[in-house]
């Protein structure tokens, strides 16, 4: 007699999963094999007992209407000017990601690797706007060689901070509302080359630290506070150490993508595209940080 | 579900003429699998809606990037396991004290209303069979629910990130834990 049936293979007979020439050998083994054949009969009304204890629970209506209605509200919130901080994306931008999407299956070791695609790209991204903007530069200084220019970050924000920043050259400064400079950047005009250096390291960090976010800045990095927080309780413990190397690598670039995109944003707040890098750096972060999460959580479930 | 799969477009009102025919069809044909999980897994109808639209509006937002077509009801299903069991453990202790007294008396936050007789008993029989899913363990416990809900075993092991292989024989354990804890709970009632 042929070896006896496992009980995956007779679950499987009764819930019709297998092929036809496999539920025809579980047939043939079963009409010559007494325990394998009452296997079947136990497997066959243990399913039905189970059938019966669900149907009271699946015959409860489903609120079908009220669910459309409550999803087309939640739709249009979340659509609303404040919530819909992707809605100047660019289409082509979308549209490429979108071409990804069949080989996205949210399994740990794929998400990582797109994540870590998509900090290169959002790397190449903006060495290329780095690079175009340091070519138009020179006309930029033959504008401003004789003094220097103002930008008002905070214009558009009715009742903001007064501070304004200044730019000369490549710098780019803050100065509060009284009009004296911050700390370094008084010596602006006169400054060494080393010493304007260190004044843009200066700047940057204060305009990162000083500058209103842009719209919609806000829900992203509220979510990647959140998703963060999920992360650190229970998201890296489910990795194993190689996944969570890469992990870790992924998110360092990806940080490092977002604090180069921020600053070119904020310096340029009216560019679309300098905006969109800085959300796409932070939408491969959220990525990145929601794929872990899950992984994480499906770990945690099955413990 | 239509040969158009989920697109990237951004529908501009809420209207259904205008917003992606995937998004819609995927909930025309994905909703009741949705909600139905999410109910057997918080145990109250109010919270299996709030996790329901929650599944959808993570899928509205990530048209672009869902799975279409046969992997999309296992993505579903995942997310929605996930932002149930996410809800469950939001809940406040009053929350678990409410649903320990809603066990303990038979009934159920589904229903406010006194119910008939025959009503009641088919409470009780919900409650027995939820009573009895919940002490298997997972994943069979998952295997069981989602077999419940007319998943295949591909899609479950795709829901469950399982080998499909091994659906079998999950579905087969959990199968025979559950008849054993459920004869228990019959013979104790």
């Amino acid at each position: 007699m042929k070896e006896c049936l496992e009980e995956g293979t007779i679950q499987a007979y009764v819930d019709g999963e297998l092929s036809p020439s496999a539920a025809e050998r579980v047939a043939t083994h079963a009409s010559a094999c007494a325990a394998c054949a009452s296997l079947l009969i136990e497997a066959e009304n243990e399913l039905a007992l189970l059938m019966t204890a669900f149907e009271p629970e699946l015959s409860l209506p489903v609120p079908s209407e009220r669910l459309r209605e409550r999803l087309d509200a939640a739709i249009v919130e979340a659509r609303s000017p404040a919530n819909e901080p992707r809605a100047t994306s660019s289409r082509s931008l979308k549209a490429w990601l979108a071409s990804l999407a069949p080989s996205f299956n949210f399994a740990p070791r794929r998400a990582l690797g797109f994540a870590s695609l998509l900090a290169v790209i959002a790397f190449a991204a903006i060495f290329a706007l780095v690079a175009s903007r340091r070519a138009a530069q020179p006309n930029t200084l033959a504008v401003v060689s004789d003094g220097h220019r103002e930008m008002n970050l905070n214009a558009p924000v009715p009742g903001g901070s007064k501070d304004v920043a200044t730019q000369t050259g490549g710098v780019v400064n803050i100065v509060p509302a009284s009009g004296k400079p911050l700390g370094a950047q008084s010596a602006r005009r006169t400054a060494t080359p080393s010493r304007l250096a260190r004044g843009v390291d200066k700047a940057d960090a204060a305009l990162v630290a000083d500058a209103k976010p842009l719209p919609g800045e806000d829900s992203y990095l509220k979510t990647i506070a959140s998703l963060s927080s999920i992360v650190e309780t229970n998201g890296e413990n489910a990795l194993k150490p190689s996944l969570r190397g890469e992990y870790e690598r992924n998110l360092a670039l990806v940080n490092h993508a977002i604090d180069a995109t921020r600053r070119n944003a904020r310096r340029n707040p009216k560019d679309p595209d300098a905006v969109d890098f800085l959300y796409s750096s932070y939408q491969s972060k959220i990525d990145l940080l929601s794929s872990v999460a899950e992984q994480g959580q499906m770990v945690a479930v099955a413990r | 579900m239509s040969g158009r799969a989920l697109t990237d477009s951004m529908p501009q009102t809420v209207d259904s003429t205008a917003t992606p025919l995937g998004f819609d069809d995927a909930f025309v044909l994905h909703h009741r699998a949705v909600f139905r999980t999410a109910r057997a897994v918080v145990r109250d109808a109010g919270l299996a809606e709030d996790v329901t639209q929650e599944v959808f509006l993570r899928l509205y937002r990530n048209l672009g990037s869902t799975p279409a077509d046969e992997l999309l009801r296992p993505w579903l299903l995942r997310v929605t396991l996930n932002v149930a069991r996410n809800t469950l453990r939001g809940q406040s202790r009053s929350a678990a004290r409410e649903e320990e007294f809603a066990r303990q008396t038979g009934a159920d936050t589904d229903w406010l209303t006194p119910a008939p007789e025959e009503e009641f008993e088919r409470r009780a029989k919900i409650e027995a069979a939820r009573a009895a899913l919940e002490k298997i363990k997972e994943p069979m416990r998952s295997c069981l629910l989602l077999k419940q809900q007319g998943l295949s075993y591909r899609e479950i092991a795709n829901t469950l990130q399982l080998n499909e292989t091994n659906v079998g024989s999950l579905i087969a354990r959990g199968r025979k834990e559950f008849v054993r804890v459920y004869g228990k709970i019959g013979a104790s009632r």
